[in-house]
């Protein structure tokens, strides 16, 4: 276990040896919040407005606020490295080293994600707190726990559901830029950019039973405070369901894979 | 020098310039051919980044509400527009995302020695229309569609009046939007500058009409991002006072001036380093 601590902490360090980047990289998740804050505000606050979407306009607010830092905490951005440990061979040092790949690049995700996620959480607890205050919406305290959970379960989440998609680069050897079309529609399933539920019945059954919206809606609703306590239990239930699921998958494609694997240029 | 052979003499470099951008084009496409999945997956990855500008485009017209004064079906005209100009900043994106590398790895040298503006082939060296594609066929069709469905009047004004815009925000997208890329001659990594740089563009998914006050003016006078992707349906709408419209027309020029002056200034911090 003290070598994957090692790693975790390899991980904080890369975090943090660029700090210029990470803080403007940090600032430009604030920019989508504030285009939604307006239009959501413009769209409810209009007079004679009745709007009927699921969410009241202090849910949507809350939703604007949250969901564009949790979607930004949760991305991958692992599986470009992935590809090039494929793609060039790199992946032989990993095999030869006593460390389990998937494991490897688990702690590290985790380490990665510690600057990122003591600044996000904070935004969240000021903008919310803010927020609350002003739309004079009060979050129960289970509800912040519940929250909290479900986060740490939609960070494992997606870093399965990104290594499985990583795989695929035993199958075709540059596949970079299809990562970067995978993130983005990932981003949008998982309601980092609208609740999916906005968009109708059928979008929201399908989305309730894949696993994408478990990553960012699911716990951005939970702080909404929009889910009921059932609803919230059955929800962390399914995602346990998904993260067991994926880590299968996850592990049948890197057997599979490896035969694959002509260690090119490596 | 008399004035005809200064005009003479403008006209000669203007298009031995246009005819450089030309070949430029023509290699960059001729690349492009070559590995041409690596063309389809830029149109892939831009069709992603395409389906969150058409979720606000859902949004909006599911909502049904008139949203800063303006109808769903003139916001669509909006937001097309934004599209079309995406997809036209991105053909020079490769170029200005470049620059960083090129300045850290000292690979501008051969570019200096060169006997052509220096500006000029950063810009255009690396011309990407795999973006470009989705962009434009889909922001052409919002365009037309709200404006059909808006019912505004297709007059000889308007379309030229509307298309006049546009051409001034692509001038002002090149000024503006290449500013932050020359940063790099300052610092060593401007990934996190080019994120803020790409959030700040996509202020103008929604119209600039709902924002606050302050924050258009901002957007309009000090940063004018606005002016790219809202003076042309603005112009459309009437909704323009006469200020607006030179300005809308004077910007660009203003912010060439100073992009040039800042390259200027920014080449003389290159310092060749790993060269």
């Amino acid at each position: 276990m003290n070598k994957y601590r090692c790693i975790f902490q390899m991980g904080l360090e890369y975090a943090l040896e660029y700090r210029f980047d990470f803080l403007f990289s940090m600032i430009s998740c604030i920019f989508p919040i504030i285009i939604q804050f307006f239009l959501w505000s413009a769209i409810y606050l209009q007079p004679g407005a009745s709007i009927d979407n699921g969410y009241t306009y202090e849910q949507m607010i809350l939703y604007t606020l949250t969901a564009g830092f949790v979607s930004k905490l949760v991305i991958g951005g692992f599986e470009y490295e992935i590809n090039e440990d494929i793609k060039n061979g790199g992946l032989n040092k990993y095999l030869i080293r006593p460390v389990h790949y998937m494991r490897y690049y688990f702690f590290s995700f985790l380490g990665k994600k510690v600057p990122s996620a003591v600044i996000l959480l904070s935004a969240v607890a000021i903008t919310t707190g803010v927020a609350g205050i002003a739309l004079k919406t009060a979050i129960s305290p289970v509800h912040i726990l519940f929250f909290l959970v479900s986060l740490v379960l939609a960070l494992i989440l997606n870093f399965c559901l990104m290594f499985c998609i990583a795989m695929y680069s035993f199958w075709v050897t540059d596949v970079s830029k299809l990562f970067g079309t995978i993130s983005i529609v990932l981003v949008v399933l998982s309601g980092g950019v609208f609740p999916m539920d906005l968009f109708g019945n059928v979008v929201r059954t399908v989305s309730h039973i894949l696993p994408f919206c478990y990553t960012t809606q699911f716990p951005t609703d939970i702080l909404t405070g929009r889910l009921s306590q059932n609803a919230i239990v059955s929800g962390i239930a399914i995602q346990l369901l998904w993260i067991v699921l994926l880590v299968f998958i996850g592990s049948l494609l890197w057997k599979k894979g490896l035969k694959r694997f002509i260690s090119a240029g490596g | 020098m008399n004035v005809k052979t200064y005009f003479s003499k403008l006209l000669h470099r203007f298009t031995r310039y246009f005819r450089l951008l030309f070949l430029f084009a023509k290699f960059s496409l001729m690349a492009q051919a070559e590995y041409r999945l690596n063309f389809f997956s830029g149109v892939t990855v831009e069709c992603g980044y395409l389906l969150v500008k058409l979720s606000y485009v859902a949004v909006v017209t599911m909502a049904g509400v008139n949203i800063g004064g303006l109808s769903p079906d003139e916001i669509v005209i909006f937001i097309g527009t934004y599209i079309l100009m995406t997809g036209i900043y991105m053909v020079v994106y490769p170029s200005f995302s470049s620059l960083s590398q090129k300045v850290r790895e000292g690979s501008l040298d051969m570019l200096i020695v060169k006997p052509v503006s220096l500006q000029f082939m950063l810009s255009f060296q690396n011309i990407d229309f795999s973006m470009l594609i989705p962009n434009a066929a889909a922001g052409i069709i919002l365009i037309v569609t709200g404006w059909y469905q808006a019912g505004l009047p297709v007059t000889l004004v308007s379309v030229s009046g509307f298309i006049l815009f546009l051409l001034s925000g692509v001038f002002l997208t090149y000024s503006l939007f290449l500013l932050p890329h020359l940063l790099c001659f300052w610092l060593v990594s401007n990934r996190g500058i080019a994120e803020i740089t790409a959030a700040v563009w996509d202020f103008n998914n929604m119209p600039q009409l709902i924002y606050g006050k302050w924050m258009q003016r901002l957007g309009t006078f000090i940063l004018p991002v606005f002016i790219i992707t809202n003076f042309p349906g603005l112009f459309l709408l009437d909704r323009l006072t006469p200020f607006l419209l030179f300005w809308g027309l004077a910007a660009p020029v203003l912010f060439f001036i100073l992009c040039r002056l800042v390259f200027s200034r920014a080449v003389k911090h290159y310092t060749s380093a790993g060269g």
